[in-house]
């Protein structure tokens, strides 16, 4: 009969397909300039080499929720997410990688399961992901020490005033789910609490959503609001920054050690001015030239 | 009736058909006034011809013109953000998404074919007759209602994450593509065992009656009497189900799995557009519709092949 | 003790009592006809020699066996009595001659060859043996209905039910089933046949019942039963026959 042969032969190129396809295949990244990858895996550390006790040998198993742009992969260039060679965090992951004497290697994971702590620790040395700090997220994985200043900044069309919070409460203002923007804005520290707010599965919906003027504004990290603006040729500008003492730290396995392996390393190069210079190379725009504004108690 | 007159007058709305259709709906008009109803109602229809012109026509004009408007209306927004020229000729783009869709289609590929095979024997423990069985009724009775109930995302998600994190043995292990499948054919397999289902129970009782008279038994007369008649029966809806399918495995994103959507959504991150969007749902329509028209034509020729009693 | 005894069977539907009480018994070689109005119970009671339906109470019998009610090998008592429908009931996505071999086949371990041939063979008494490869749409209701009798023939069962086999068919279709029956009888084949067929049932039966509300009203010889009726009722229902020109 000629279903059933037609169903063995789709069966056929289904297993064919399980032979040649492979899913999450970890991207290599390029060791930074001045490190030597060591051969072997965890045991005596070589130039450069101190010991990371990686899950996968001579490989720093890096994760990441895609798309970041700035921080993995630059925007307008790399279109591949296999192609990444630049961006804040995948030159730290370098760095520390250098550091670990290791080879970088980084994947894809979803953001909801990472910050939920969902990434089985066995898998992975250490989480890039522009991760903001919490106390309810610390419950279930370990945080670096804090290696980047993330307050919450506005994203407007040029040529909308935000003076006070009271300007900023007539808004339509979008965020990204799950990101602590949409956790403040919903009530979530006190006098945050906005009422026409719009909450996007991503972020470039909600940066569409502000050119199409379905919101007046994208309320997310200043650095990340800074690099959109940027590339908007004008059109769009931040116009205020809410100081939250919000900070992005690297993400590690509860209670697996890495903390204690890499908090040193990391707090290093936020003393040195590495992690500066990386910002100053990507986001293009200082932090520090966007005006404050106070949210008053509510 | 005869002159078709209200259909020629909303035919006008679409003038280049519409005034040849009023022009015969009033000329049968005067032939049925002059007594000549032969060629009165030889004009009406030429009328009716013409109004099913404007419809057809019209139709296909004025939404080709509204979306031509909404494309470039706004300075070219919509047209920008959604089919912007520099992302859709971009090949780097392309060759990306496509590494992505691969992943799509050995999902749906797998999961079509499991999907088949689960649902019937789904189907069947949920027909099993005698009170002995009640237990195993229930049971699957309980899966499909669950399954069918919640979102293939949550499903996903549970079985992508639940699992590896309870260190089940061997289904814990899996790589991230299988627990899509996995997931996929719980979900449409619960669906597709109720279509299953359906088509057994439209196989006349009379066909189950004459099977077993000859000797047949219960399990005999299912595999050659009732399912063959009841799949053929149930190819149409179990192709809309398929469609379905074939778009959900999108969901493997969830599990962090690069696929065409969150390859797209990547390369609309590094662009500041949706357009890889648009281009992800072209390689869709590339897979679906293709597909669509081949199963229609199994359907012709099975039902060429065993007209079931009509 | 007779071939196939029925003893005080009855059943109900729902509220409707159909059988009120069945006796009857068949030697092997007969040819028993029932006749009675719609509704008398003729197919119910057909139905219930071969357990597609479930007596309430009384007994089957069927070469000494036992083959009523609970514990029997339903399939096994299948292979010996075959039984032809109203309606055909020929499987539409089969072929004439698959719709033959599939229970030799698959019930009696025939090999595919031999099933073949021997389905064949039977498709050539009957005269249908160029429409083995033809589709059951493609036949018309006669035939059909004559592939129906030779796939229950295929089983060499020792007992033929037929229900009513030519109910469904246009007259002048009748007459090529009926000389199948003809035939069979001829042959020796014990036979119960429900039918509205008088003039044939006349002709082939050894024994003619009468089932009036659920029981055998009056049984004999045809001559007894269409000529000189014993009981009212018999009386009444054959001489409306003979009124409408049946007989």
């Amino acid at each position: 009969m000629k279903t059933s042969r037609l169903i063995v032969g789709l069966l056929a190129a289904g297993l064919l397909a399980t032979a040649c396809g492979s899913d999450s295949t970890p991207a290599a990244g390029t060791a930074a300039p001045g490190g030597t990858t060591a051969a072997g895996g965890s045991a005596a550390p070589a130039a450069g080499g101190n010991d990371c006790k990686p899950v996968k040998a001579g490989v720093l198993s890096v994760v990441t929720s895609l798309p970041g742009p700035n921080f993995w992969g630059t925007t307008k260039a790399e279109v591949d997410p296999d192609a990444i060679k630049s961006g804040i965090e995948y030159d730290l992951a370098n760095m520390l990688a250098a550091w670990c004497g290791l080879k970088m290697e980084f994947r894809n994971e979803n953001f909801d399961a990472i910050v939920a702590g969902q990434i089985d620790p066995k898998s992975y040395d250490i989480v890039l992901s522009q991760v903001t700090i919490t106390d309810d997220r610390a419950k279930v994985v370990d945080f670096s020490v804090p290696y980047f200043k993330a307050d919450q900044g506005l994203l407007v069309n040029k040529g909308t005033t935000v003076k006070t919070w009271d300007d900023v409460k007539k808004l339509t203002v979008g965020v990204q789910a799950s990101t602590t923007a949409e956790a403040d804005v919903q009530g979530g520290a006190p006098g945050w609490k906005l009422d026409k707010v719009k909450s996007f599965p991503d972020l470039a919906s909600a940066y569409a959503a502000l050119s199409a003027k379905t919101v007046d504004a994208v309320m997310i990290d200043t650095p990340i609001n800074l690099g959109q603006a940027a590339q908007s040729g004008g059109k769009e500008e931040v116009v205020a920054q809410f100081k939250t003492g919000e900070a992005y730290g690297a993400i590690f396995g509860k209670g697996n050690g890495k903390k204690a392996i890499f908090d040193p390393i990391i707090q290093g190069l936020v003393d040195d001015g590495s992690i500066n210079a990386l910002i100053a190379k990507y986001l293009g725009g200082d932090p520090s030239t966007v005006p404050f504004v106070d949210i008053p108690p509510s | 009736m005869l002159t078709y007159r209200k259909a020629a007058t909303l035919s006008l709305l679409f003038p280049p058909t519409g005034i040849p259709a009023m022009m015969h709906s009033l000329r049968a008009a005067r032939l049925a006034r002059e007594g000549e109803i032969e060629s009165a109602r030889h004009e009406g229809e030429r009328a009716r011809d013409w109004s099913w012109y404007s419809v057809g026509f019209g139709l296909s004009v004025y939404i080709i013109a509204f979306l031509a408007w909404l494309l470039l209306t706004n300075n070219h927004a919509v047209a920008q953000v959604f089919f912007g020229w520099s992302t859709m000729t971009d090949g780097g783009a392309w060759k990306s998404l496509l590494k992505g869709f691969w992943i799509n289609v050995q999902v749906f590929l797998i999961a079509e074919v499991l999907v088949l095979v689960w649902a019937l024997v789904v189907a069947i423990m949920r027909l099993l007759p005698g009170p002995a069985c009640k237990p195993v009724r229930v049971l699957v009775t309980v899966y499909v209602d669950v399954f069918r109930g919640i979102p293939a995302l949550l499903v996903i998600l549970i079985v992508g994450l639940g699992l590896p994190q309870a260190d089940v043995p061997f289904l814990g292990d899996f790589s991230d593509r299988n627990y899509a499948i996995l997931a996929l054919t719980l979900t449409y397999g619960a669906y597709v065992s109720e279509v299953y289902r359906a088509g057994i129970e439209s196989v006349h009782w009379s066909q189950t009656a004459a099977a077993r008279s000859l000797g047949l038994s219960y399990t005999q007369t299912m595999r050659h009497v009732v399912v063959p008649q009841a799949v053929r029966r149930v190819i149409p809806p179990l192709l809309n189900d398929f469609i379905g399918l074939q778009k959900d495995t999108s969901l493997i994103g969830a599990l962090g799995v690069l696929d065409v959507v969150s390859r797209a959504r990547f390369v609309n991150n590094s662009k500041g557009t949706l357009t890889a969007y648009s281009m992800g749902a072209i390689l869709f329509l590339l897979v679906t519709i293709p597909f669509t028209r081949w199963l229609d034509w199994l359907i012709r020729r099975q039902q060429a092949k065993t007209l079931a009693g009509r | 003790m007779s071939f196939l005894v029925l003893r005080d069977v009855t059943k109900t539907f729902g509220t409707n009592p159909v059988l009120r009480g069945i006796n009857l018994e068949v030697d092997l070689h007969q040819v028993v006809c029932l006749i009675g109005a719609s509704g008398s119970g003729k197919s119910t009671m057909l139905r219930c020699i071969n357990q597609l339906e479930t007596v309430d109470s009384g007994e089957i019998h069927l070469g000494g066996d036992r083959v009523s009610g609970r514990g029997i090998d339903v399939d096994a008592l299948r292979r010996e009595v075959g039984i032809v429908f109203q309606a055909f009931n020929l499987f539409p996505h089969m072929t004439v001659l698959e719709n033959v071999t599939l229970a030799p086949v698959k019930v009696l371990g025939f090999s595919k060859a031999l099933a073949e041939e021997r389905g064949v063979a039977l498709l050539k008494r009957i005269g249908l043996d160029d429409k083995a490869k033809e589709y059951p749409d493609r036949l018309s209701g006669g035939q059909q209905q004559r592939v129906a009798i030779v796939r229950a023939l295929a089983m060499e069962p020792r007992l033929l039910l037929l229900d009513e086999i030519t109910s469904a068919l246009d007259p002048e279709l009748v007459g090529e089933v009926l000389n199948i029956v003809r035939d069979l009888a001829a042959d020796g084949m014990t036979m119960m046949l429900a039918t509205h067929e008088m003039g044939f049932a006349k002709e082939v039966s050894s024994k003619v019942c009468f089932l009036h509300e659920g029981v055998i009203h009056e049984e004999g010889p045809p001559e007894q039963i269409f000529e000189h009726p014993q009981e009212e009722r018999t009386r009444a229902f054959v001489k409306r026959i003979i009124d409408a020109g049946r007989l």
